[in-house]
């Protein structure tokens, strides 16, 4: 289908101004670039100038000092100071950061810059949950049972609510909450007031205000959201629902939409009720009303919340519709009228999202932070619907980093068919095709998820589903490629020692590499010890020169079974390997190689998938040449030094340097992707240094704290 | 043989026309049972080199390997893997030394001779490395031991080679001492090298891998920089148990000489590795560091590339007949280790059991002597004018040695062969450019002199598996030798029958068979080496291109007084 249906008319926004970072920021910039409108951007410290969205951008400034969103993205007035300053005369703030924030919608008004989106009477209503809830009862918008007043937020007054009124199982919410954040499920009633207390403790962190509210907790519904779209002059239209069931902690995983099995006169209602709420606090511009659809009677569903934005899915509505939510949202902020009817308005075939995370699927999902070195996603990135119906949207670039100032997302991957089996298969070979090196991702997960037999399944994901299958689609951390992938690794990096990738031109001499590990009468051995595992016998990967330049590589297998291949081959200059393994069996794959910190890295992507059983596999050898580390203060602290596990903010100290610590005490508090992790002490001692505070943010592997094993007697004296 | 990644480096832009012929008419009937029978043999002979030299890689045995891989300690050749650059040729040297324990005098076999040398490139950089095998006698220095030392030193020296020494000795073999400690070419010669090669600006790398005790303990104290392993290492000159029985003084070794001691109280080393793995890439990390002022590097000896040989040099196991009394072109021999089989050949018509001429290996220059048959006058006289043109140009030397000897007869000593014999034996002597010789079959007599044997200074001296070498043949000698005593036992009278010769023949002849081995000769360390013919390109290449490192200096000769 189209690539957007474009509409010919001129759009009356003179300058636009992108407050936000990251793929959104890029998504908004392409659409005012193909409609000929000049765009500003804006970059923090941490993004710097050469981030994809600030080259995108016509122009794009500085913002803030710091790398946070707090000094940077958020600082409103700075924001509008650059719009005024840019001449820009309308603002896209993207999702997130500023965008439902009505306080700074009337900043932006009264700088007589154009907000596109909502008016802020509409995100204070919607922004509010007791308020929204209130709007929606009136407007016969079924919502489900709660409290929602946040007139008293005392505890005890709360917790006699939730028990007498809500009942358990509930949901604390920050009432200025949205996407997950603030947020504390409540089985009984005694886990009720630390849940509470937390709650609010995020709440205040996170949006400046501590008011929450208790809502039914509805046991696995689908969460299916409509999106809707209204005008200046009073029209509201729906571009059908999203199902995005398939959630982790109340972060989405993969959307879909349409919504799979639902009645048709169910799809028509939710529709009906999503324009009828957008109506109904006087919404103009994008949005998104949230419903939950109770599995148990599949007839009800309630009016959840409304996200008084473009949401971070609203790809695949367009790919359904052939809408560019984008363009109609700079064309309505323009003053103009809806551009279709509601009964005019296509849903075509079936689309599938699935967000790429920088994160460690096997280790409790902890975000991970590095260089991604390499980048290349199965189709042409950021162009926007294409006709091969797979689409990559993502405001990242190869040797990027990914860092702990920002949500971690690398990408969206959307794909598009005739029908929701064909885009699910599209889904996963567009996954299996996606190439990522340098960060762990979730991109394994995503494929056991889709591939999961209940998802296959039409409607029959809930928000359960993560739970009810969790052994199904659990990532083992230990899982070591196989024998076979090793070897291939083992194999680049033998040519990468060897100094025979690509077409370099290669010495002439005896001694050079031309004449490969030459051995009288015998034959090189080279072993390479896969990185961070111990077992010295166990963890290495025998690499035998045979004088033809190819290798025979010996694996010992998990199972103590030793495996020998005959591997030969080469990389050429574009990354490509062609290998012959054992001599039977032909292969390409694309093949990256990446030096550092005394690791060679090598990412291994089968081209066609189907060749091996691992479509992607990475395997880290301990570098045989790298220069020794000297030896810096951390290393000197060798297992006295307690280290981060992940990246994070440091929310609690409890101890101070001199303390004595027992082994398994909580000395610190970590907050990483809204959770909250204890660092305990290893080993009963004392504390001799304790290197951060709170709300500093901690990268992975920094040294939080070091212990001494006996009383150091200067600290004693 | 071609490798696959390996693109032609010969392209058809260089100057071909300047490059000699090739040889032609090479082509060898590979059908043919005499070739056949040849390949057989050498076939043979090959297998039975390589389970020599599996036997050796296996050091003291499988008790020994077992202790000393319990102590965290890697084997030397395992040592030597890990400092090397990744796909680059070892060439070992003579680790055959010490195998015939009858030549040794020994009770049994010393492998490798207890010590392993190789040369190798590290961190870009080509070392000569010398690496003590404590599995065999824990690695005490035999007079082999001492002898191979010496001669890696030798090679280091001549070739200007940094040392690197991967320590891990007992010191002398004691009930040995009178034959290690003494002499000039004793175990204080290790020293005396050290010393003069650090003052040539060779640089001396000492990796203390275990003890280094007594002596020992010089080869550390005498290098430039030098690592030392933790726990493993010590240098000592008197151990505890002597520092007891001396001073009463009770002190663990890793006290009295560790890593810890030695880096950072005594100063006798200068870098504490965790473990064997971390000192060779510290020493990796020495050799990286040793700046252009002191060694060549790769790109120096990098050559523009070559040509390929037309004949397989896999062929060369059957180029020399079964029967060594068949004559053989040797012009087979250089069609097969040449590059482009070119050769250049000088007086080709003129003394014609010498083949003289120049041609290339691996891309580099080098000038060939070769046997074709009996040295005669006019083909010593050639030879003499031939190591005259490659002293004058500053190029390498090949000798490829098949010689029974000189001719003999009143005709050849009235036309003087004795001098020009000696011509030719002073030109070889006093020749100032890199010499490499390879004994293809017979090294006899004269001939051994003339053609550059040991005693004639090549930088490299390797051997085919069938080489002999004696003072003459087996035959000949129990010929000689039973012509005397049968002419003293007729001068008394008596009478000797044909039995009596034979049985005294027998033991000479047994006596010849077993000393005039390539086994026995690399047992003792009269050459460098026994290698697979069809490995002697490669071998010859990597040794020409570590030869030409020094001594290439054209005109620099000045030749002794030719008897004219």
């Amino acid at each position: 289908h189209p690539a957007g249906r474009s509409f010919s008319s001129k759009v009356a926004l003179d300058k636009v101004l992108v407050a936000n970072r990251g793929e959104i920021a890029c998504r908004v910039l392409r659409t005012c670039q193909r409609l000929g409108i000049p765009t500003v951007a804006l970059y923090s410290v941490a993004d710097g100038p050469d981030a994809l969205h600030a080259r995108m951008a016509d122009e794009a400034y500085l913002i803030g000092t710091g790398p946070s969103p707090t000094d940077s993205y958020l600082l409103q007035d700075q924001v509008l100071e650059i719009a005024q300053r840019a001449g820009a005369t309308a603002l896209h703030p993207g999702y997130g950061f500023l965008s439902e924030n009505a306080g700074f919608v009337n900043k932006v008004e009264d700088a007589s810059i154009r907000f596109i989106g909502p008016p802020a009477s509409a995100i204070e209503a919607m922004g509010s949950k007791s308020k929204s809830k209130a709007i929606m009862k009136d407007a016969n918008v079924p919502i489900t049972p709660g409290f929602f007043g946040d007139e008293n937020q005392d505890v005890e007054f709360l917790k006699h609510k939730a028990v007498t009124e809500v009942g358990f199982p509930l949901l604390i919410k920050a009432v200025m909450g949205g996407g997950g954040k603030g947020m504390r499920l409540v089985w009984n009633e005694s886990e009720f007031e630390e849940a509470l207390a937390s709650c609010q403790r995020e709440s205040q962190s996170a949006f400046g205000d501590s008011a929450v509210l208790l809502e039914k907790y509805l046991v696995r519904p689908r969460h299916v959201e409509v999106q809707v779209i209204a005008d200046s002059l009073g029209n509201a239209v729906h571009l059908y629902e999203r199902d995005c069931s398939l959630q982790r902690r109340h972060q989405k995983i993969i959307e879909e939409a349409p919504a799979s099995d639902l009645p048709a006169p169910i799809r028509q209602e939710l529709g009906a009720m999503g324009t009828r709420a957008a109506q109904a606090v006087g919404y103009v511009n994008a949005g998104t009303v949230e419903f939950l659809l109770d599995t148990n009677d599949p007839e009800k569903f309630y009016f959840c919340e409304m996200n008084t934005r473009l949401q971070v899915e609203h790809p695949i509505t367009e790919q359904i519709t052939g809408v560019d939510l984008v363009e109609w949202q700079l064309r309505i902020a323009a003053g103009e009228e809806i551009p279709m009817k509601q009964e005019d308005i296509p849903c075509m075939g079936h689309a599938f999202e699935a967000r790429i995370y920088a994160e460690n699927p096997a280790r409790g999902f902890l975000p991970a932070t590095g260089t991604i070195w390499h980048h290349s996603p199965p189709c042409e990135m950021n162009t926007g619907a294409s006709n091969t119906g797979v689409r990559v949207d993502t405001g990242l670039q190869s040797g990027q980093e990914v860092g702990v100032y920002y949500d971690p997302m690398i990408s969206k991957l959307i794909v598009h068919d005739q029908n929701r089996e064909l885009a699910l298969d599209k889904l996963v070979k567009s996954l299996k095709g996606y190439q990522i090196g340098g960060v762990p991702t979730n991109i394994e997960f995503l494929i056991k998820c889709a591939n999961h037999p209940t998802f296959r399944q039409p409607g029959k994901c809930n928000t359960g589903f993560l739970e009810d299958f969790a052994d199904d689609v659990h990532m083992d951390e230990s899982t070591r490629p196989s024998p076979l992938a090793q070897s291939i690794g083992a194999f680049a990096a033998m040519l990468r020692l060897e100094k025979r990738i690509g077409t370099q031109q290669h010495q002439s001499s005896p001694w050079s590499s031309l004449s490969g590990s030459w051995r009288a009468g015998d034959r090189a051995s080279r072993p390479l010890k896969l990185a961070g595992e111990d077992n010295d016998d166990g963890s290495l990967v025998k690499c035998i020169s045979n004088r033809d330049g190819s290798f025979d590589i010996q694996v010992v297998t998990d199972a103590g079974v030793e495996e020998e291949f005959h591997i030969s081959g080469s990389i050429d200059d574009h990354d490509n390997m062609q290998l012959v393994v054992n001599g039977t069996h032909r292969m390409t794959t694309t093949t990256i190689l990446r030096e550092s910190d005394g690791i060679l890295s090598v990412g291994v992507w089968a081209k066609e998938p189907s060749q091996t059983e691992e479509f992607f596999w990475e395997i880290d050898f301990e570098h045989p040449l790298a220069p020794v580390s000297t030896g810096g203060s951390q290393g000197a602290l060798g297992d006295k030094a307690v280290k981060s596990p992940m990246p994070g903010k440091v929310v609690r100290v409890n101890k101070d340097v001199g303390d004595s610590v027992e082994a398994g005490e909580v000395v610190m508090v970590l907050e990483a992707m809204k959770m909250n992790h204890s660092i305990t002490s290893p080993r009963d001692g004392f504390m001799a240094e304790i290197r951060y505070n709170v709300d500093d943010i901690v990268s992975d592997g920094a040294v939080l704290f070091v212990m001494e094993e006996e009383e150091n007697e200067a600290l004693v004296g | 043989q071609r490798i696959p990644w390996r693109r032609s480096v010969f392209s058809a832009s260089s100057s071909a026309a300047h490059l000699p012929p090739p040889l032609l008419d090479c082509d060898l009937d590979t059908k043919s049972p005499s070739f056949q029978e040849a390949m057989e043999r050498t076939h043979l002979q090959v297998k039975e080199l390589n389970s020599c030299l599996e036997t050796v890689r296996q050091g003291g045995g499988p008790n020994a390997v077992e202790r000393h891989l319990q102590r965290n300690k890697f084997l030397p050749r395992d040592r030597i893997q890990r400092l090397v650059d990744p796909g680059t040729p070892l060439l070992e040297l003579s680790p055959l030394a010490g195998w015939d324990a009858k030549a040794m005098q020994t009770d049994e076999p010393i492998p490798s001779g207890g010590i392993v040398t190789a040369i190798g490139m590290v961190a870009g950089k080509m070392a000569m490395i010398i690496a003590n095998d404590a599995t065999v006698k824990g690695g005490t220095y035999f007079p082999i031991t001492v002898k191979k030392h010496l001669r890696a030193q030798e090679i280091a020296l001549e070739n200007k080679l940094p040392c690197i020494y991967l320590v891990d000795s007992g010191g002398a073999y004691l009930p040995k001492q009178a034959d290690v400690f003494p002499d000039r070419d004793h175990f204080g010669r290790i020293f005396f090298n050290q010393a003069t090669m650090s003052s040539r600006n060779i640089p001396q790398i000492a990796v203390v891998c275990g003890s280094c005790t007594a002596g020992g303990a010089y080869v550390p104290s005498m290098s430039d920089e030098t690592v030392i392993v933790e726990k493993n290492g010590t240098i000592f000159l008197g151990g505890p148990p002597l520092v007891k029985a001396a001073t009463g003084e009770t002190v663990s070794a890793e006290d009295l000489g560790g890593a810890h001691v030695h880096t950072g109280t005594s100063g006798v080393a200068d870098h504490r590795a965790a473990n064997e793995k971390e000192a060779m890439r510290i020493t990796r990390d020495i050799m990286a560091s040793l700046g252009t002022g002191t060694a060549d590097n790769a790109s120096a000896i990098a050559t523009e590339g070559w040509e390929e040989p037309r004949f397989d040099p896999k062929e060369l196991g059957g180029v020399l007949p079964i029967d060594p009394k068949q004559p053989v072109d040797v012009r087979l021999v250089l069609a097969r280790i040449l590059d482009g089989s070119r050769f250049h050949e000088f007086k080709s018509n003129f003394g014609t059991t010498l083949v003289t001429g120049f041609g290339k290996i691996m891309g580099q220059d080098v000038g060939i002597i070769a046997n074709n048959g009996i040295l005669f006058s006019e083909s010593a006289q050639k030879g003499a004018q031939f190591v005259q043109l490659c002293c004058q140009r500053g190029i390498p030397i090949l000798f490829l040695q098949n010689i029974t000897g000189f001719m003999v007869g009143q005709k050849y000593e009235h036309e003087g062969i004795a001098k020009h014999g000696a011509k030719l034996v002073t030109a070889v002597s006093t020749a100032k450019v890199p010499k490499l010789t390879l004994i293809l079959g017979g090294s006899f007599g004269a001939g051994n002199y003339g053609m550059c044997g040991r005693a004639f200074g090549p930088r490299f001296l390797y051997m085919w598996p069938g080489a002999r070498i004696s003072v003459m043949g087996g035959e000949q000698a129990a010929n000689v030798l039973s012509t005397v005593q049968r002419d003293n036992i007729e001068a008394r009278g008596g009478t000797w029958s044909e039995e009596e010769e034979a049985d005294f023949q027998r033991p000479i002849l047994e006596k010849y068979e077993s000393e005039g081995s390539a086994y026995y000769s690399t047992s003792k360390l009269w050459d460098d080496g026994i290698i697979d013919p069809a490995d002697t390109r490669m071998v010859l290449g990597c040794s020409l291109a570590v030869a030409r490192r020094a001594g290439c200096e054209p005109n620099e000769t000045k030749f002794g007084v030719f008897r004219m």
